[in-house]
């Protein structure tokens, strides 16, 4: 884990009231996309601001290639992309003046890259920031990101408003980047499909806890719908596993849990002398799943 | 990238952020530049000190710094237009350091603010005696003795004498114009990095920023009518301008270091 370009450890935070996330940890190993899921104001924003240097924890801490995010300055910086969830750049500048701040502040900009996203979006230079449509301003937002080939991405939403074309490639260009310098990318999504064709692993949010982290094949194999009906015995009242999430209906119990040696569903429907039927999720189905228990 | 050329590189961007906050010092300038450029406008006479300075302009300052320095969560409404207005998130997270950035900012300021006392100088410059009305008799005695060169101008026959000719008057008033935006910037600094992490900072950011527009014009119309405090002033900055740009320039220099240290500090 210490040698992980992004770690978030035992991180506290609130904002006048109840904690925003609370002992939160986990850590993205070099070069791989982490894919950060929960729903809104489960505290993925706040986590990713921390790492960005915005915000502090009130407790643990985060690090970003070893180094705390809030202290770093222009020479750590150059390595680091963030893409915020909000459109945060001035209204009235122009898309090439905003290309010229990255050029100038960053060694490693890379002119042709920037030039060919451009090109690809259809974004004039000449255009202001506010004139642009929000698709477009979020387009702008990921190439400044991108274009000064950060060692570490962090991504917030970043295919918000975009059509589905805008999408698809800008998760490609994540995955060009991936291959080209083995940037470790930290995206925030509500997509989940866009992080189910590009995550190596997953953690989802909820309420500000971190429910699961994983990679994502681990996660679909070991996660499971189970229902138990047709009890000789009645529903087991105690002496329920833990699960992500139980319902209880007219004599039969849905458990959503994690599979494991001791815990197959076949070894609990023989002990509680019912039937049992086991349905595998979706990311989709997993995400709301713990998100609602 | 070396510090100076990130600083030039962000004044660059900051100053150019957005055209708008251009139109005021060029609406508020135009009695200062349109003498530069016409030479026709007389400056020699005012009606009385009173009259003399700008602090009515002071919303001006107030204004550019809650433009270039305030956070945007410091504004009212979630638009894209309000939230992104100084694009603090944005530049705060490219590859920066932080107490450039401020410096940076605060240069911005300056530059906007100080405009149009220097455009003031520079009008003073090209027509610097003044010839003051001023009929308090105690204003009068303490501007003969603290204002060094003053005359009290011979009144005609049975008329109580009321100009004042001050050799480089204009100039003094306008450097002493100098001086106040420069101390109401930096105030306005301390006082936005102050209030920066509080809950209620966005009220009292909005009340102070009303507050110093109105205060000093609402002093100048109900305080005392035969006191100027800004007149008091002038005079002890004419009497010491050795010591109060000594002043100037210490609370410039301690400001600013406290400014830099401090943002460095907070959270966006």
């Amino acid at each position: 884990m210490n040698d992980a370009p992004i770690i978030v450890q035992n991180v506290t935070r609130s904002f006048e009231g109840p904690p925003v996330v609370k002992d939160l940890s986990f850590a993205v190993k070099p070069g791989s996309i982490y894919g950060f899921l929960g729903r809104n104001g489960s505290g993925k924003t706040t986590t990713l601001r921390m790492l960005a240097g915005l915000i502090k924890p009130h407790a643990g801490e985060v690090r970003i290639m070893g180094n705390d995010p809030f202290t770093i300055g222009a020479n750590e910086r150059q390595w680091l992309g963030y893409m915020s969830e909000k459109a945060v750049i001035p209204a009235y500048i122009k898309v090439g003046s905003v290309l010229k701040l990255g050029r100038d502040l960053y060694q490693t900009w890379d002119s042709a890259l920037a030039e060919a996203m451009l090109a690809k979006y259809d974004l004039s230079p000449r255009k202001r920031f506010m004139a642009l449509s929000q698709g477009n301003q979020r387009l702008l937002g990921f190439i400044m990101a991108i274009a000064p080939r950060p060692k570490v991405l962090l991504l917030d939403e970043p295919a918000a408003n975009l059509d589905v074309v805008a999408r698809r490639e800008i998760l490609d260009d994540i995955l060009e980047l991936i291959r080209d310098c083995g940037c470790t990318v930290l995206l925030s999504t509500h997509i989940l499909s866009d992080v189910e064709r590009v995550a190596d692993e997953i953690g989802i949010l909820a309420k500000g806890n971190l429910r699961v982290s994983e990679p994502l094949d681990s996660l679909k194999d070991s996660i499971r719908q189970v229902r138990f009906f047709g009890f000789k015995n009645g529903a087991p009242n105690g002496d329920i596993p833990e699960s992500f999430r139980t319902v209880r209906g007219k004599d039969e119990l849905t458990l959503t849990l994690r599979t494991s040696s001791l815990t197959t569903p076949e070894t609990l429907a023989q002990r509680w002398s019912c039937q049992q039927e086991t349905r595998a999720l979706s990311l989709e189905d997993i995400f709301v799943e713990l998100s609602r228990s | 990238m070396n510090k100076p050329k990130q600083f030039w590189t962000l004044l660059k961007f900051l100053t150019t952020i957005n055209p708008t906050i251009w139109i005021m010092p060029l609406a508020f300038g135009v009695p200062f530049y349109l003498p530069l450029l016409t030479s026709s406008i007389s400056k020699t006479y005012h009606p009385g000190f009173m009259d003399l300075f700008m602090n009515q302009n002071l919303f001006f300052v107030v204004m550019f710094g809650s433009i270039v320095l305030a956070p945007e969560r410091f504004q009212f409404g979630a638009s894209t237009l309000t939230a992104s207005y100084s694009g603090t998130e944005f530049i705060l997270t490219r590859a920066i350091d932080r107490p450039v950035l401020y410096r940076a900012k605060a240069a911005a300021l300056y530059f906007l603010v100080l405009l149009l006392p220097c455009l003031a100088i520079a009008t003073a410059l090209n027509n610097p005696d003044l010839i003051v009305s001023e009929y308090s008799k105690t204003v009068q005695q303490e501007c003969l003795a603290q204002v060094s060169g003053s005359v009290l101008l011979p009144a005609p026959k049975n008329r109580q004498p009321s100009l004042i000719s001050i050799p480089r008057g204009n100039i003094l008033v306008a450097e002493w114009q100098l001086g106040v935006y420069l101390i109401t910037a930096l105030l306005l600094q301390v006082l936005i990095l102050i209030l920066y992490p509080f809950k209620y900072a966005r009220f009292a950011f909005w009340a102070l920023f009303f507050g110093l527009i109105f205060i000093p014009v609402l002093y100048d119309i109900y305080g005392p009518s035969n006191f100027s405090t800004n007149a008091h002033l002038f005079f002890a900055f004419a009497a010491h301008q050795v010591l109060f740009w000594i002043i100037f320039a210490a609370a410039f220099v301690l400001a600013q270091l406290w400014c830099e240290r401090r943002f460095d500090r907070l959270e966006q």
